[in-house]
């Protein structure tokens, strides 16, 4: 069973469309990042799934269950940290993890233990003296003291600093791996998820623009050179899989979608006759790169 | 259950000092109330008492208000974002715990602390009910009033701005009927009534539009039970208007004050009674009222009604009438009554006779204008009435200083008591009923702004079966709050030539007439009002 299946989400504010017809598959025990620029929708989809908000159209199954049916029942078995989420500044770290220690039946105070040492929390401090790491730390801990089956975090690194995220990301590792959860993560910027995802999605105002296992992209992208050798054929008819397609001198590069040493170097050699290509590994934040600036070009239609 | 009172908990350790706060208002109130009961007394330290209380009352009020508003911004309901939010709990478990928080951070402190209070200074248990339900009533309204509001907003700004919508629900029906009512086909008093609560409805629907308004973008199908919170508050409300609450909610608002601002509007004037000529229609001695007449520079006194101002120029049919400056209050005039009822109740056969109604009017005319009033001749017309039915003997103790009388509602203790072979003059402090400084007549049913019930001292000859009502030069002096009057009080009873002139034949007995909080009677009736000489209050005793 997948942990999170949308299907044609939708979800209208007036009429802007922030989410449209959008699908993803979130697999049960992998780490999956929701990539996009900032205003993509992450945020929306994110609420829609915690049932925040109703969607206009579609639908969302989050462990099984319809998004807008979920209840406490549901509700302990998902941790949510966000960005934007608000915690009682007045209490003490301490005194949150008490309030919130009752409404979990799965909570685990030895985890809490253990978390409270990881990420070196001062018990007795208010949170409002707290760093906004230190805040987001102690989000983090909240919600995974009971041990949910899927962990949601909407923009946590957003404003830590290197340290602190660095931090963050192995507790989320190390964490994930104390329980073989389904972590679902969003962001804006691949090279904060990198470590962590499994899985990547992008989506880009408000619809799918790939959903993919983080292995199978990097086995598919590849930055192709090709040398002219001295000619200069035509860049026209070239076909859609290769992206940013461009001509530097006697250079012809683009990122190939859809890299396979034989095919890639047959079709290169049946545009650029006489040519020499080089194939080269692109890292998650390069394909990531690539994808979104193809996508800013032609909105339309998928890029997977 | 155990989550929402979990919730509750948490509101307590984060709200407790504002809990505590308040108790500590509702305490200096009633320590101010005390002040007044045991210190001495003259008018400037009273006028200072009075603003401190009403500066303590309305911080009570708009304290309450806001820590009830806080503790539901605690956790925002319509806020996706609050932290609530990511807890496995449903909005209804969330509101359900955010009602009891308020209920329980506002009513609950006053309460406690006014019991405490109650208990020391006061001297009956039995009385505590009404002051502490007067109490329960403004706090748990003020409580409900800030949930709805709080509960509607997802931050201070949108609080205010719900908040100063539903002022505008309520005032601008208001500026369009105000202006109606000087005019004379609304003065009619039913027409006023209807106006009135046309005005209370249209507020009422426009708050519940916007409240219905609110949650359907925010909470779908969750809104009827918060309309239904709305609508339970409009019927409440409009419904205080037709009930003796209105009064008693309105005491809670303006404790303390309005018993000493009669004393204190009157201390200067003239009294001019005046007997009933001629009684009408299906009265009897159960009916009393009073109405509050000016047109000149004296403002009106307690008016509920608001239309009686122009009742001499509708009604007499005297021009002369109408050319002077006329406040007043029309009593009945109780001495015989009095008399007759302790009588009966003492079952002595000499008062079994049938009542005789006299009525008194109170006024502040001059010498001038009682030429004019001599010559009036004024049939009166209402719809107001008092349904005073039971009367009880509360008690009775000798005449002995330090001897402490104690009935269901009060407690009064002798400070002195002497007599110079006519005139037998007592003097006590006491608490939990009001001792009016007009003679003749009980206390406690002399306006519309009282529970119609009342309350007598009387002087009692065992022997000769005489009894002595309260005469002039009676005075008294009283401060109240929530429900409860702390006065001090000096009784002149004049002896008759054939009473006994030994204190120790006399008893002083108190009788009690009526049930609180009857609703109101309508009645009619005709009475023509001639003049009586004016009495002068005693001053000294108010230096």
């Amino acid at each position: 069973m997948n942990a999170i299946e949308i299907q044609n989400l939708g979800r209208r504010f007036g009429r802007t469309d922030a989410v449209h017809d959008l699908s993803l598959t979130v697999p049960q025990g992998s780490v999956f990042a929701l990539l996009g620029p900032n205003g993509a929708g992450k945020t929306t989809t994110i609420k829609i799934l915690m049932n925040f908000i109703p969607p206009t159209s579609g639908r969302a199954l989050v462990l099984g269950t319809d998004s807008t049916k979920l209840g406490p029942r549901e509700r302990v078995e998902i941790g949510y940290v966000s960005e934007n989420q608000t915690l009682p500044l007045w209490m003490t770290v301490r005194q949150l993890l008490d309030y919130c220690r009752p409404f979990y039946p799965t909570w685990d105070r030895a985890l809490e233990k253990t978390l409270l040492a990881r990420f070196d929390l001062p018990e007795d401090r208010k949170l409002k003296n707290l760093s906004r790491g230190m805040l987001m730390k102690v989000a983090l801990m909240a919600a995974l003291a009971y041990r949910p089956k899927l962990l949601v975090l909407d923009e946590p690194f957003s404003g830590l600093d290197p340290l602190v995220r660095d931090e963050f990301v192995q507790g989320i590792l190390e964490a994930s791996e104390l329980g073989n959860w389904t972590v679902f993560v969003s962001s804006h910027d691949i090279e904060e998820v990198e470590r962590l995802a499994d899985y990547i999605g992008v989506i880009d105002r408000g619809q799918t623009k790939l959903n993919e296992s983080a292995e199978s992209l990097v086995a598919r992208f590849r930055r192709v050179e090709v040398n002219l050798q001295g000619r200069s054929p035509s860049l026209e008819g070239a076909p859609a899989d290769w992206l940013m397609l461009d001509r530097v001198g006697e250079r012809v590069m683009f990122v190939d979608s859809r890299y396979s040493a034989e095919a890639t170097d047959a079709l290169c050699r049946k545009h650029f006759p006489q040519s020499t290509v080089t194939a080269i590994h692109m890292s998650l934040r390069e394909i990531f790169l690539s994808l979104a600036r193809t996508s800013r070009k032609s909105t339309k239609g998928s890029i997977s | 259950m155990k989550l929402a009172w979990h919730i509750v908990s948490k509101d307590f350790r984060r709200f407790w000092l504002g809990a505590l706060l308040l108790a500590v208002l509702v305490g200096l109130k009633l320590f101010l109330v005390d002040a007044v009961f045991h210190n001495e007394i003259n008018a400037d330290w009273i006028r200072r008492v009075r603003t401190y209380q009403l500066i303590l009352l309305i911080a009570q009020l708009v304290f309450s208000f806001f820590l009830a508003v806080a503790a539901i911004q605690e956790d925002p309901v319509p806020d996706p974002g609050a932290f609530w939010q990511t807890l496995p709990i449903t909005r209804r478990q969330l509101l359900g715990a955010k009602l009891t928080s308020v209920i329980l951070l506002c009513v609950l402190p006053p309460l406690l602390v006014l019991a405490g209070g109650w208990l020391f200074l006061a001297p009956s248990v039995g009385s505590m009910g009404w002051p502490l339900l007067v109490l329960a009533e403004a706090q748990l309204g003020l409580a409900l009033l800030a949930f709805a509001f709080g509960s509607l907003s997802r931050n201070p700004a949108q609080l205010l701005f719900w908040m100063l919508g539903t002022a505008l629900c309520f005032l601008v029906p208001k500026l369009i009927i105000d202006p109606l009512r000087s005019l004379e086909p609304f003065t009619l008093p039913a027409a006023q009534f209807t106006h009135l609560f046309l005005l209370l409805c249209v507020g009422a629907i426009t708050a519940a539009a916007i409240t219905l308004n609110q949650y359907l973008s925010h909470a779908k199908k969750r809104s009827i039970v918060f309309l239904g919170i709305g609508f339970g508050l409009g019927f409440y409300v409009v419904q205080t208007l037709r009930t003796r609450h209105e009064f008693d909610f309105t005491a809670g608002l303006l404790p303390a004050q309005h018993a000493l601002e009669d004393e204190m509007d009157h201390l200067p004037v003239s009294i001019v009674q005046a007997d009933v000529a001629k009684p009408q229609g299906d009265s009897d001695s159960e009916v009393l009222f009073r109405v509050s007449l000016g047109t000149g520079t004296r403002p009106l006194t307690v008016n509920p009604f608001g239309w009686v101002g122009r009742w001499d120029n509708r009604q007499s049919g005297s021009t002369e009438i109408s050319k002077f400056s006329f406040g007043g209050n029309l009593y009945r005039i109780r001495e015989n009554w009095t008399k007759r009822h302790i009588g009966s109740l003492l079952h002595f056969p000499s008062f079994s006779a049938a009542p005789v109604i006299n009525f008194g009017v109170e006024s502040t005319l001059t010498g001038s204008d009682e030429a004019v009033f001599t010559r009036r001749s004024t049939p009166y017309e209402s719809q107001i009435g008092l349904n005073v039915s039971a009367v009880s003997l509360e008690g009775r103790v000798e005449l002995v200083p330090g001897a402490t009388l104690r009935t269901r509602n009060a407690a009064i203790t002798i400070d002195d008591a002497n007599t110079d072979g006519s005139v037998i003059r007592v003097e006590f402090k006491g608490a939990g009923v009001a001792i009016r400084p007009d003679p003749g007549w009980p206390v406690g049913v002399n306006d519309l702004g009282h529970p119609p019930a009342g309350f007598a001292l009387a002087l009692v000859d065992f022997k000769n079966h005489d009894i002595l009502t309260t005469s002039r030069g009676t005075t008294g002096m009283s401060a109240y709050a929530y429900g409860l009057d702390f006065n001090r009080s000096k009784l002149q009873f004049v002896i008759p030539a054939t009473g006994s002139k030994d204190l120790r034949d006399w008893t002083l007995v108190a009788i009690s007439s009526g049930e609180s909080h009857y609703l109101i009677k309508s009645f009619k009736q005709s009475v023509l009002l001639k003049e009586v000489p004016a009495i002068e209050r005693d001053p000294k005793w108010f230096e």
